[in-house]
């Protein structure tokens, strides 16, 4: 089982450390469209074209790191707390921002049945700043493992073949990322991506992602909010 | 949804017409698997106009190729299932005979994971990263002298869990049933339910391909 986890691992770190979610983490209420988000990003290594997607406020993805493809369809999900009513919460009040990522079906010329066996997963990704650089990070399962290990009902998940997947509904997901969003070490290093035009991309760019912290980088403090 | 069970009932002829219900759990541990050398070989639903081909291999016969999924731990008790469907679409799984209170039944998983060596025009590799394999059930009446499989329904389960939502634990995600129950759970529930139509309707009935 140990293997099978590297391989997931290996997989997951292409973009990012990955908590898979069986759930989206919107309802229709939190979705927004930011026109910002529009466009190719990229940090000289990867690239990430936003589209406006076909259904309200979607958005089409198409990542490109040294011509290896991911497509998916993405939300933009804006959760604010509505669960504290205390007025010295309220002024500590902020809108969390996420990307919701979810893959767009394959098409393989593998017969339904086998399709049928691979169950397309959430994956969140906070956004820490829209701009003209566009900051993310994503959720750190180690992270997260080791707070399920001290508290089992911190979050709805199963642990399959060694890997977190949350289970916790939309509600609940949202709950979650607005008490623990600051949990040091939760969120990975943060990856920044600058607006750019195609042909600001190198030809011949060399592997790079949003990292899964290590230890090393649990530990150094994160300014940003 | 909805266009692709349709599209997956005009193919699925040989998995007597069911889309099964997926679990995230395996339904054996170590201590209940057996392999039985019968399963092994070809297997035809018609075998004068085959809609597809069931292909049990001995792992160990089957080379490892470097983009699948690692082997089970236990690779003697596992088998290498290759599907293919009349139009030559394959799908290729871990299968494991389960051995429950005397009944038998089938995990099977899949193999690898879609990548450009499973399928040259495609190279999308970051999708597959947000794909978890999910695994499937089957009871299995007889092996010999017809294979006779029945397969879960996801709708005929979602109308079963509807009914009785605390039988087994699952998420409904948008219309499709995804079970989260345990090994355990899901051993104790296909045992109480292995002759129940709802649970197990969809057969299949599979003789041995003959040489041409």
């Amino acid at each position: 089982m140990k293997t099978r986890k590297f391989l997931f691992y290996l997989l997951a770190s292409l973009l990012g450390s990955c908590v898979p979610s069986l759930h989206p983490l919107y309802t229709d209420k939190e979705l927004v469209f930011d026109e910002k988000l529009l466009g190719s990003w990229g940090d000289g290594e990867q690239k990430w074209e936003f589209k406006k997607g076909e259904k309200e406020k979607s958005y089409d993805l198409v990542t490109d790191e040294k011509g290896k493809k991911g497509e998916f369809t993405v939300y933009l999900v804006k959760i604010q707390d509505s669960f504290k009513a205390d007025k010295e919460k309220e002024a500590a009040r902020q809108a969390l921002l996420f990307l919701d990522l979810y893959p767009k079906e394959p098409k393989l010329e593998a017969n339904d049945f086998y399709k049928f066996h691979l169950l397309p997963v959430h994956t969140f990704l906070k956004i820490e700043q829209l701009g003209t650089t566009l900051k993310i990070r994503a959720m750190n399962p180690e992270k997260l493992q080791e707070m399920l290990k001290d508290k089992p009902d911190l979050i709805k998940h199963e642990v399959v073949e060694d890997r977190i997947v949350l289970t916790a509904s939309t509600k609940q997901l949202q709950k979650f990322m607005l008490e623990h969003v600051k949990d040091e070490g939760l969120f990975a290093e943060a990856t920044e991506l600058e607006q750019v035009e195609p042909k600001d991309l190198p030809a011949d760019h060399s592997h790079k992602t949003p990292q899964t912290p290590n230890k090393t980088q649990n530990q150094s403090k994160e300014t940003e909010k | 949804m909805r266009t692709k069970k349709f599209l997956f009932y005009l193919l699925a002829g040989l998995l007597g017409s069911c889309v099964p219900v997926m679990s995230l759990h395996p339904l054996f541990t170590e201590e209940n698997i057996v392999f039985d050398e019968k399963l092994l070989g070809t297997w035809v639903d018609d075998p004068t106009s085959p809609k597809g081909t069931w292909e049990f291999k001995r792992v160990a016969d089957s080379a490892q190729k470097d983009w699948e999924l690692p082997p089970p731990k236990k690779p003697e008790k596992a088998y290498k299932l290759l599907l293919s469907n009349e139009e030559g679409a394959k799908g290729s799984f871990f299968a494991h005979l389960v051995r429950l209170e005397g009944r038998l039944f089938l995990d099977v998983f899949p193999s690898q994971l879609p990548c450009a060596q499973l399928d040259p025009k495609q190279d999308w590799v970051f999708n597959t990263a947000f794909l978890i394999p999910g695994h499937s059930f089957a009871v299995i009446d007889s092996i010999e002298p017809q294979l006779k499989i029945r397969w879960t329904n996801e709708d005929e389960m979602n109308k079963f869990l509807k009914e009785q939502p605390n039988a087994l634990k699952h998420e409904l995600v948008e219309d499709k049933i995804v079970l989260t129950a345990s090994t355990d759970e899901l051993q104790k529930f296909v045992l109480k339910y292995a002759d129940d139509k709802r649970i197990f309707p969809a057969e299949a009935v599979l003789v041995r391909k003959k040489d041409k």
